[in-house]
């Protein structure tokens, strides 16, 4: 069957290999290539406002895959102030259901990290911000934070990371959590489309994936530290989680979100790479649910089948790799 | 009014609606036959709205004091964050309310033990939530260094890792990084020093600790080890920490006539001298004991009645203490023990010296 976005243009997606992670001048040396890979497709607005969205979801460092590492975004900020003039530049983040945003810029270090910028980075918790209408893709008029809404430019900084119901967490599923609502768990029976609703409101400007060291196993809280050494870009969220799905050893469109974002056309599933190419090797990351998930699941698809006569929620299988 | 409900229902009310309450205590409180949730306190409204409805939960209050007054429990559960666990407490056993409370028993040593004394003037009961000790792990621990089949004990050694309490785990909880709450030690802390009372009732006499803070300008311990004495013959080392990728307790007790290691879901005893038939004996008889666990979980999530077998253990502890048919498996007592410990430990972390510990 033919794909329905086969007749549109290609995405571009960069990806570098960091062959020193503990070294900062590798990380930006990584970052400038990756930007200049794709200065085509991305230049921030004259002048503008940058929201950099993080993921800081909870209180652990990135040593353990589970948070970015500030690195990063201190290699994309001096990036910005080197080659674009950019006004003002935010890191932004919103209250996670188990954690404060201001709490994690503060605890895991970020504040401190980024003091020498002075004024020109600001921190933002989103959830504390003015909020203002905005609409998904499925018609729906949500609230969102209006320094998210109304910045010029919409970085993306998410992680490579393994999700138990979604297999992936990359750049669609960190912009879910930009909703400033904080308790973001009751949108888990419906995560999928919730996902994909909730990151069409402000689609990035650029998408960047820190795989650094990313997670493998139980993600995206109780996973194993990968280190994977790698750095991904690309200007299309779509494509640019469709191809991280692929390099972490995952069938893209056994994705529940990545494949409900495509029928939702809010991106591209085909796409060039450039850069470090991997040879087409993946990382052959591991979704590890525990027994007691595996049996509950099972459970749960009998009753399903038994109830309604179909296979139940398929969208949020997490055996099909 | 009527504490000693030898026949009734005990009528429990609990205190705070937020995660330990709604996800742990109500769920495992429903399962009891002899019991019946008669009210609830909690001040937040949107959270009463999210979960009356949800858990069926009959009258709530906003007031816990006006609980109290209503006279329409006999008991409670204690479950708002540490600070106010001391009001809420006095305040019910001045009502002539059982308690049970959410560890740590008060903020400090001086509130655990007000709270005791009041328990023991008011012949009412005071359990401090103590839950990990009624794992089945924990307690075959406990009786086989009772029986005397590790000999004389000599040394202890207990860890207790976690991520973090942010993790899964009431989304209200910044409080936990208050510097009064008191970080890891006031939290996992707790939990290993009860543990390692409930196997060896010695008290700790001298202890030596050193922390971290994990946190960036948040001034609260994330990583603790102690070593102690517990009197002349006994030496031990404590740890826990946050920030881990793990949920691990592990405590192993070394006796002239064997060592046995405990884990929530491990027991392991060895002698030097052990057969080596008895050694592949032991092994089955834990695999047996893992694949009896397995069994009962499966059984439970197809049933739907998916509870910790501590959170349970503990409620019936309470309610047959609170029936009067037994008496209670913890006292305020052992609260107090345990906030003294921790009393000494942060005073060894400000000071970097050994602190010697008095009998409170």
């Amino acid at each position: 069957m033919n794909h329905p976005d086969e007749s549109h243009m290609r995405a571009k997606i960069a990806i570098k290999k960091i062959s020193d992670i503990d070294d900062y001048d590798h990380i930006r040396g990584g970052i400038e290539s990756l930007l200049n890979y794709l200065k085509d497709d991305f230049q921030p607005f004259n002048g503008g406002t940058v929201l950099i969205k993080v993921n800081l979801c909870l209180l652990l460092g990135p040593e353990t895959g589970a948070t970015v590492d500030p690195r990063v975004a201190r290699a994309i900020i001096e990036w910005l102030k080197a080659n674009s003039p950019v006004r003002k530049i935010i890191i932004a983040e919103a209250d996670a259901t188990h954690l404060s945003a201001d709490m994690a810029f503060k605890a895991l270090g970020w504040r401190k990290y980024f003091k020498e910028f002075d004024s020109d980075v600001e921190f933002c918790n989103l959830s504390q911000d003015k909020r203002v209408e905005a609409k998904t893709c499925c018609g729906r008029n949500i609230e969102m934070s209006a320094r998210y809404m109304e910045a010029d430019t919409l970085i993306s900084l998410a992680k490579l990371k393994t999700h138990s119901l979604q297999k992936i967490t990359c750049t669609m599923k960190n912009l879910f959590g930009a909703l400033p609502e904080k308790y973001k768990i009751k949108y888990h029976p419906n995560l999928t489309d919730s996902i994909c609703e909730f990151a069409s409101v402000r689609p990035p400007d650029l998408s960047i994936i820190d795989g650094l060291i990313g997670m493998d196993g139980k993600g995206p809280v109780n996973g194993f530290p990968k280190i994977c050494q790698l750095l991904i870009a690309g200007t299309d969220m779509v494509a640019t989680d469709y191809f991280c799905a692929k390099v972490m050893g995952f069938r893209p469109k056994s994705v529940p979100h990545i494949y409900r974002a495509i029928e939702f056309k809010l991106g591209k599933s085909l796409y060039d790479v450039i850069g470090d190419l991997l040879n087409g090797e993946n990382l052959k990351f591991k979704l590890m649910p525990t027994w007691e998930e595996y049996v509950r699941k099972s459970i749960k698809r009998v009753r399903d089948r038994k109830n309604k006569g179909s296979m139940g929620d398929a969208g949020n299988e997490i055996w099909e790799v | 009014m009527d504490a000693d409900r030898s026949q009734g229902k005990v009528r429990i009310g609990i205190v705070g609606l937020g995660r330990v309450a709604t996800a742990t205590h109500i769920p495992v409180l429903k399962q009891l036959e002899e019991v019946e949730i008669t009210a609830c306190a909690e001040t937040n409204k949107d959270r009463v709205a999210r979960v009356k409805e949800i858990l069926s939960l009959p009258h709530v209050f906003q007031d816990y004091h006006e609980m109290y007054r209503s006279k329409i429990v006999d008991a409670v559960y204690v479950c708002v964050p540490p600070h106010i666990h001391y009001d809420a407490t006095i305040s019910a056993l001045e009502n002539g309310i059982h308690v049970l409370c959410e560890k740590p028993m008060g903020r400090n040593l001086r509130e655990a033990i007000e709270m005791t004394s009041l328990a023991k003037e008011k012949n009412l009961i005071l359990m401090p939530g103590f839950k990990y000790r009624y794992s089945e792990t924990i307690r075959r621990g406990a009786e086989m260094i009772q029986s005397g089949l590790l000999g004389k004990i000599l040394q202890i050694d207990g860890a207790f890792m976690t991520p973090g309490p942010y993790i899964s785990w009431d989304p209200k909880s910044e409080w936990y990084l208050e510097e009064e709450q008191g970080g890891v030690l006031y939290d996992i802390g707790v939990h290993i020093i009860e543990l390692i009372n409930s196997l060896v009732p010695t008290p700790i006499t001298r202890i030596f600790a050193n922390a971290s803070f994990g946190y960036h300008e948040y001034n609260i311990p994330t990583n603790i080890s102690c070593s102690f004495n517990m009197g002349k013959e006994i030496v031990g080392t404590l740890a826990f920490g946050w920030r881990l990728s793990t949920d691990l307790i592990n405590i192993s007790v070394h006796g002239t006539a064997g060592t046995v290691t405990i884990g929530l879901k491990s027991f392991d005893y060895y002698n030097a001298g052990t057969d080596p038939k008895d050694r592949v004996f032991g092994h089955l008889k834990n695999a047996f004991y893992e694949l009896r666990t397995v069994v009962n979980r499966v059984y439970k999530i197809f049933r739907g009645t998916e509870v910790s077998i501590n959170d349970l253990e503990q409620a019936r502890a309470f309610v047959r203490a609170v029936r009067k048919e037994v008496p209670p498996s913890v006292t305020g007592e052992e609260g107090v023990y345990v906030h003294n410990l921790l009393e000494a430990i942060r005073r060894s972390i400000q000071t970097g010296n050994h602190v010697e510990i008095q009998a409170a």
